[in-house]
């Protein structure tokens, strides 16, 4: 801007904006007749202003159905009351005592409070139709199947490392035995100092399966612990935590993108299938729960798979407009 | 400028009532931001959430309104620092160009300056992008702003400066053409 006036950006946008007083605008309408270039430049200012307009939200609002949909997400309870416990002590000096203690655990509990910033950065992994590998910030991979999120702080700060799953994952976690790794899902929880394990969570359900060193699984102020080669399910509502053996490793098909059956159970196999390929295969008859298959599918489309266990058994193939049924001839 | 220490409501109709007054200048915030209502719903969501969660404990150093702005816009940028979003917001963006018009040069033109404003809206400090947010897409007064910040109104005078200088430096390459067209449009 070469002018004898000084118009500086500030006033030249409370100008544009109609905030600048009577003299300043004089001041600016000068400035403007002054020189061509000096209404380019305003005219570059005006053009920004009007055209940022073009971004505003045109989608209607309605927020008292956002705010249903906030209840249903947080399921509102009533607000916690704070208990008031009074000390009584028959010696006046306990009291005092007593007094000083809690004043001072008091504000020592105000100051951890306070002291850590108010707002922890949340980062957030979300996946829809691919999975999806990715480093936490403590040096833990997680490998994130279809349709799943992953919440965690962007820094681990506190003596835990706290994330939340919905959906499906695997994690290899960085040993550190000060800073157990804390995993919620829906309401059971699983700590774990460093170890391999998949968790996996719908709606009905968690599941947890490790494959290497020990897992914790809390549920309802339960608690067991899970080795190698162990694997829980919890159903929602149930109080039930019941270990099992772990006799397939078709669970991580999406880590190694193979399906490995080894004497597997059909609806075992076709369970897998569905969920992989977000198809809807139905056995047709109870025949087909005893039969066993041995192979491994690596990426084949849905078709070939389906050609494939239907030649392995010799069965017949209906389609249907949303699924295929499967039977014996 | 004094600054009042507030506490979010613990009791649930004193937090509807929050909700309801902010919820749309939020979710409009995230929205433009983000270019995806999705996601704008989920961030708007999420931070009444969070404060829903730890009500008691937070006490705000600034207006309420001010602290509200901050954590949508802290969400948003994370949110964009992960691949997937961003992929997916490329998606979007293309689809958006290929949309049709009634004339096709000068959708292109504006759909481009969109998307490049968009960009540059992002890289603008916090302070400066709520600021512009709150002029812009509120359409406040500064004298306004500052009170629902808690600033003082040479602040925002300052801060809509700088990010109209800001604007300006990251479109400069592109606004000959956009100023050209829209002059085109208007003599046709």
């Amino acid at each position: 801007m070469n002018n004898n006036l000084h118009i500086t950006d500030d006033l030249l946008v409370k100008y544009m904006l109609g905030e600048a007083l009577p003299d300043e605008n004089n001041q600016v309408n000068q400035w403007l007749t002054d020189d061509e270039n000096n209404r380019v430049y305003f005219q570059q200012f005006k053009t920004i202003w009007e055209q940022s307009k073009e971004l505003a939200v045109t989608i209607p609002l309605d927020e008292k159905a956002a705010w249903q949909r906030f209840k249903q997400k947080v399921e509102l309870k009533p607000a916690e009351i704070t208990k008031i416990t009074s000390v009584i002590s028959f010696k006046r000096w306990i009291q005092m005592a007593a007094a000083v203690l809690i004043l001072s655990v008091g504000s020592w509990l105000v100051y951890q409070k306070f002291s850590k910033p108010a707002d922890v950065v949340m980062a957030q992994i979300e996946t829809f139709s691919n999975t999806a590998i990715d480093t936490l910030p403590d040096g833990s991979i997680i490998t994130v199947n279809k349709n799943t999120r992953v919440t965690y702080p962007q820094e681990f700060t506190g003596s835990t490392r706290n994330i939340t799953l919905k959906g499906e994952a695997f994690f290899k976690v960085h040993p550190d035995k000060s800073k157990p790794f804390i995993i919620t899902a829906n309401d059971v929880t699983v700590t774990v100092v460093g170890t391999e394990f998949n968790v996996k969570n719908y709606d009905s359900a968690t599941e947890v399966i490790v494959e290497s060193g020990i897992v914790k699984v809390a549920h309802n102020k339960k608690t067991i612990t899970l080795q190698k080669g162990e694997r829980v399910l919890i159903n929602n509502g149930s109080n039930e935590l019941q270990k099992s053996g772990v006799t397939d490793s078709m669970y991580n098909y999406y880590r190694t993108h193979a399906i490995v059956c080894n004497n597997t159970l059909l609806p075992d196999v076709i369970a897998v299938i569905n969920e992989a390929y977000n198809a809807k295969i139905i056995l047709g008859d109870a025949a087909l729960n005893q039969l066993q298959l041995s192979t491994t599918f690596r990426d084949e489309d849905l078709e070939t798979i389906v050609t494939i266990i239907q030649q392995t058994f010799d069965l017949q193939v209906t389609r249907e407009a949303d699924s295929i049924v499967l039977h014996s001839k | 400028m004094e600054i009042k220490q507030l506490t979010i409501p613990a009791e649930e109709h004193a937090f509807e009532q929050m909700f309801t007054t902010h919820y749309k200048g939020m979710f409009s915030y995230a929205y433009t931001i983000l270019k995806d209502e999705i996601n704008a719903e989920e961030i708007t969501q999420n931070v009444f959430a969070k404060l829903w969660e730890k009500k008691s404990l937070v006490i705000i150093q600034s207006t309420l309104q001010g602290y509200l702005y901050r954590m949508v816009h802290n969400d948003c940028m994370n949110l964009l620092k992960h691949e997937a979003v961003k992929a997916k917001y490329e998606k979007e963006k293309t689809y958006t160009m290929k949309s049709e018009s009634d004339n096709a040069s000068k959708k292109i033109l504006s759909g481009q300056l969109e998307e490049r404003l968009t960009e540059a809206l992002r890289e603008l400090p916090e302070q400066c992008r709520t600021i512009f947010q709150l002029s812009r897409f509120e359409d406040l007064k500064y004298r306004e702003i500052a009170q629902h910040l808690g600033i003082a109104e040479k602040t925002v005078e300052n801060q809509m400066g700088k990010a109209l200088k800001l604007l300006r430096i990251k479109l400069i390459d592109f606004l000959p053409f956009i100023i050209f067209i829209t002059a085109l449009m208007k003599k046709i």
